[in-house]
């Protein structure tokens, strides 16, 4: 397999503006392109984040507070961007805020949705601080990007620290909670002795937002069930998907999902090669006969099936809808499949045709998804 | 009990002796001597104990009176003043210039504290009867009595002796003769009553006015006097000179006055033309400087201008000069020329050889001759172009023809060839390759597949490897083979692809364009620079 960076290299940007292409021409490396990339035209980057897509920025207010006494509490104004430059909405789902040794606590969000070079505020309060030194805080932001009916969800997360200064009798510290949403200004903390003091010593008070530097958390991503399996196991865009049982021509050729859109069609219709819509073919056949009285039952775009959020997703298109082992699910569902799941497209005729779908992982990580045709197999388990 | 002090019994005295009556009260009452005074006692007029300024206090003294009084003794008291005095003697002596100088002399005196008892030695034993009565009955020592006891002995041998020194006018703020005066008294006093408990502190002398003074005040104030008056007579004559200016010039005035007042109105007009015409005057002077300098500086003007000119009259004129001379020049080579020409002809026509019109005729036949000669050569040098060039179309066809030929041998070779070839090396052929070599393919291709289709198929794949291998001759065909490059996966480079509309499964052909190749893995049409397929990622170059 070709070589895996951090981001894609300018040559794979040249290539994936060839529709049709789905590997660099140059570097060999797999294009994988963001799902709206209709609207970004971004590519996906090794840890399957569009960086034009998503592009969440944290900042401290202008004049915040930037330490207080034993004792004290502090309500931080935290500023949440969105700086796609494609106009790009970002969903910001959750924020947490975890102190030294205590629990993450989730923070109440009055807005979701960021447009595209927009800004929103939200006031941190920190718990009372007990011992003076310096207290660190983590922020965690969790942030979607949608796309018609797919969502990917990220996480990311930042530090603040802050300095408490041991309770002196001879010094008063104040600090004003500024409430000033009527004039647009939110909410600000307002410390004049400090900000007094700081000037005196030549410090200069931060007149401009401070930005605070985000970092990916895949490992709060999963923990937090935002992305992966339970048990930490991931389904990455590289993930192989290795296509058996299938008539020669039904199947694309084994390799990651390879699709300009990143969703592979499933049906009777004849793929797109040959003129049709699907990706893979599903059709009921008997030594290479098509059996059509049995087909027919299959729609012609019966399912859909993607990765996102680092899983294998079924999303059911058929009127008649599927069964995922013995579940029915109806149209517009979306099941994540696991190891050991079998699909079943027909559900009057459950055993005409089946999927069955089988991971190989390695660490945390599945390397190879096994899609096996299965037609007319007998007894429930195939 | 409240102490009564035991002082003198006067200002004027400097020691006093208390007699034993003024002891009656003695043990009823509590006595206090000063500190600045000292107490002598005496027993029976022998002295017994001093006690002298501050070291002394009554209480000490009674105590010691105490332990005397017992029996029938006499005792006796003597107080003195410890404190400075002074006084005063007037002094009278002649000066180096016979003038006399009077003044006082001014002694600041002393007891001894240190030996008040020898103070004993001035008083004589003086009993003053109350009959005196600037002394109470006492016996006492008054500060006149030390007075008088020094003064004899100042008169002569200090204030003669330093007076007459010096001249009268010089004795006043002399502070040099007051410190002598001083020195020589301070010597004189230690020396007469210097052991008797008595010092000098200080002299200070007041002179009175001498005459040589009164004389000099005299001077100066006659001088002064004659100052005044005349400061007083100068003050006099400027008023005199002004007060005559003031009426010189009232006098004029009114003069004029009185002279404006007789004239008749016309020689008021006249004096008023007067005044006009100097008015006018001036101003038509001024205008006429001004005309003046604005002429003066049109002349200027004009002067440069002219200057200007001429100087650019005579570059013309050089100028002129040297086109005449140049023209000159230019007649005389003409001339010369002409002459040649002339000689030339009368040297012809002296030779008689040619007549002019023959001459004439000579020359233009021999210019018809030379421009007849240049067009043959051109006429010649374009026909052998023309030869030229139908010899080489005529080569060049000849050559398509016989490569045509060629070709067509060719082919009727391969195609008969061909009967003796397998499928596999037709292929082979076909994508340009050898016979050797298409054989050795054919070779192996039949080794590795066991059915015709998989036979076709290895072959396809190494057809490909040995085109983009640039394999020639069977040597290299059989050296790719040894080394192992016997997969076709991943070598098939450059081989040229098929058309892009031909699908994927409508086999492969060699006759594609050179901008594209075909992946031997997926059959996608990548561009030929493509290093990996754009389709499949399979590598494309070695």
């Amino acid at each position: 397999m070709a070589r895996l960076t951090s981001s894609p290299g300018k040559c794979c940007f040249k290539a994936s503006l060839d529709r049709d292409a789905t590997f660099c021409d140059e570097c060999g490396a797999p294009i994988q392109r963001c799902m709206a990339t209709d609207e970004c035209g971004g590519l996906l980057d090794a840890a399957g984040c569009c960086p034009v897509c998503v592009a969440p920025e944290l900042s401290l207010d202008a004049g915040s507070a930037s330490s207080i006494k034993v004792g004290g509490s502090l309500a931080l104004p935290l500023l949440v961007s969105n700086n796609s430059p494609v106009g790009r909405p970002l969903f910001v789902e959750e924020l947490w805020i975890k102190g030294d040794d205590s629990e993450p606590r989730q923070v109440d969000l009055t807005f979701q949705r960021l447009n595209s070079e927009s800004t929103a505020e939200v006031g941190l309060r920190t718990g009372v601080f007990e011992t003076a030194g310096l207290h660190r805080f983590d922020v965690h932001v969790v942030v979607a990007t949608r796309y018609l009916w797919r969502e990917e969800r990220y996480v990311f997360t930042t530090a603040i620290a802050i300095p408490v200064d041991p309770d002196g009798p001879s010094e008063i510290v104040q600090n004003y909670n500024i409430h000033a949403d009527e004039i647009g200004a939110g909410m600000t903390i307002y410390n004049p002795t400090r900000i007094q003091k700081e000037r005196e010593a030549g410090i200069a008070t931060h007149a401009e937002p401070i930005r605070l530097t985000l970092r990916r958390a895949d490992t709060l991503e999963r923990s937090l069930g935002h992305r992966g399996y339970t048990g930490n196991l991931a389904v990455t865009k590289y993930t192989d998907l290795i296509w058996q049982g299938f008539d020669p021509g039904h199947a694309p050729l084994d390799g990651p999902i390879r699709s300009q859109t990143g969703v592979l069609g499933l049906g009777r219709a004849s793929n797109a090669p040959e003129g049709g819509m699907n990706d893979v073919r599903l059709l009921i056949t008997h030594d290479g006969e098509i059996d059509e009285e049995a087909s027919v039952h299959i729609s012609r775009r019966h399912f859909h099936l993607f990765i996102e959020n680092d899983r294998l997703l079924l999303r059911v298109e058929s009127q008649n809808g599927l069964l995922l082992n013995d579940t029915p699910w109806r149209r517009g569902k979306m099941i994540a499949l696991k190891d050991g799941d079998v699909i079943r497209p027909l559900v009057s005729r459950p055993n005409a045709i089946a999927l069955k779908v089988q991971f190989e992982t390695q660490h945390d990580e599945v390397d190879r998804i096994i899609l096996k045709r299965l037609v007319d197999f007998a007894g429930d388990r195939p | 009990m409240a102490s009564e002090p035991v002082i003198l019994s006067d200002p004027r005295m400097l020691a006093e002796f208390m007699r034993q009556s003024e002891f009656k009260a003695f043990f009823e009452k509590r006595y206090a001597v000063p500190p600045d005074y000292a107490a002598l006692l005496f027993k029976n007029g022998e002295l017994i104990d001093a006690f002298k300024g501050g070291h002394f206090s009554v209480g000490g003294v009674v105590d010691k009176i105490k332990s005397l009084v017992g029996g029938s003794t006499h005792l006796g008291m003597m107080i003195a003043d410890l404190k400075p005095f002074s006084v005063q003697t007037a002094l009278k002596a002649l000066s180096k210039d016979k003038v006399e100088i009077a003044g006082v002399a001014t002694l600041e005196l002393q007891v001894d504290p240190d030996k008040p008892s020898n103070i004993l030695g001035m008083m004589h034993g003086v009993t003053r009867s109350g009959s005196d009565p600037e002394t109470p009955g006492r016996k006492a020592l008054s500060k006149t009595d030390v007075l008088d006891r020094i003064r004899p002995h100042l008169s002569d041998r200090v204030f003669e002796a330093a007076i007459s020194r010096m001249n009268a006018a010089d004795v006043r703020g002399e502070i040099g003769l007051q410190d002598k005066i001083q020195a020589d008294i301070m010597l004189e006093v230690e020396r007469i009553v210097g052991d008797l408990g008595l010092i000098v502190r200080a002299v200070s002398l007041e002179w009175a006015i001498n005459t040589e003074e009164v004389a000099a005040m005299e001077r100066a104030d006659a001088d002064r006097r004659q100052d005044a008056l005349d400061h007083q007579l100068e003050i006099i004559k400027r008023e005199i000179e002004r007060e005559n200016d003031a009426t010189e010039i009232t006098l004029k005035s009114q003069v004029d006055l009185a002279k404006l007042q007789n004239v008749s109105e016309d020689e008021l007009k006249h004096m008023a033309l007067n005044s006009e015409i100097e008015f006018l005057d001036a101003r038509e002077g001024a205008k006429r400087r001004q005309e003046l300098e604005a002429l003066g500086h049109e002349i200027n003007t004009l002067d440069i201008e002219r200057k200007a000119r001429f100087d650019d009259s005579l570059a013309t004129a050089r100028n002129d000069v040297d086109l005449l001379d140049i023209r000159k020049r230019q007649a005389g080579v003409e001339r010369d020329i002409a002459l040649i020409q002339q000689s030339q002809a009368d040297q012809m026509r002296k030779s008689g050889a040619f007549t002019e019109v023959e001459i004439t005729g000579a020359v233009q036949k021999q210019q018809a001759d030379h421009i007849a000669r240049l067009q043959e050569i051109e006429l010649r040098a374009n026909e052998a172009e023309a030869n030229l060039a139908i010899r080489l179309s005529g080569a060049s066809t000849q050559n398509e023809i016989s490569v045509l030929d060629a070709k067509a041998r060719a082919k009727a070779n391969e195609i008969s060839a061909f009967k003796a070839m397998s499928a596999e090396q037709i292929l082979a052929i076909n994508a340009g390759l050898s016979t050797d070599v298409a054989m050795v393919l054919a070779e192996q291709a039949r080794a590795k597949g066991a059915s015709s289709g998989e036979t076709m198929q290895a072959m396809r794949d190494m057809v490909e490897a040995a085109t983009a291998a640039q394999v020639r001759s069977e040597e290299q065909a059989r050296e790719m083979f040894r080394m192992g490059m016997d997969g076709a996966v991943g070598v098939a480079h450059g081989a040229g692809g098929k058309d892009s509309s031909a699908a994927p499964a409508s086999g492969r052909s060699s006759a594609a364009s050179d901008a594209t190749v075909e992946c031997s893995k997926c059959m996608a049409v990548n561009l030929a620079k493509a290093n990996f397929c754009k389709q499949c990622g399979h590598k494309l170059r070695t």
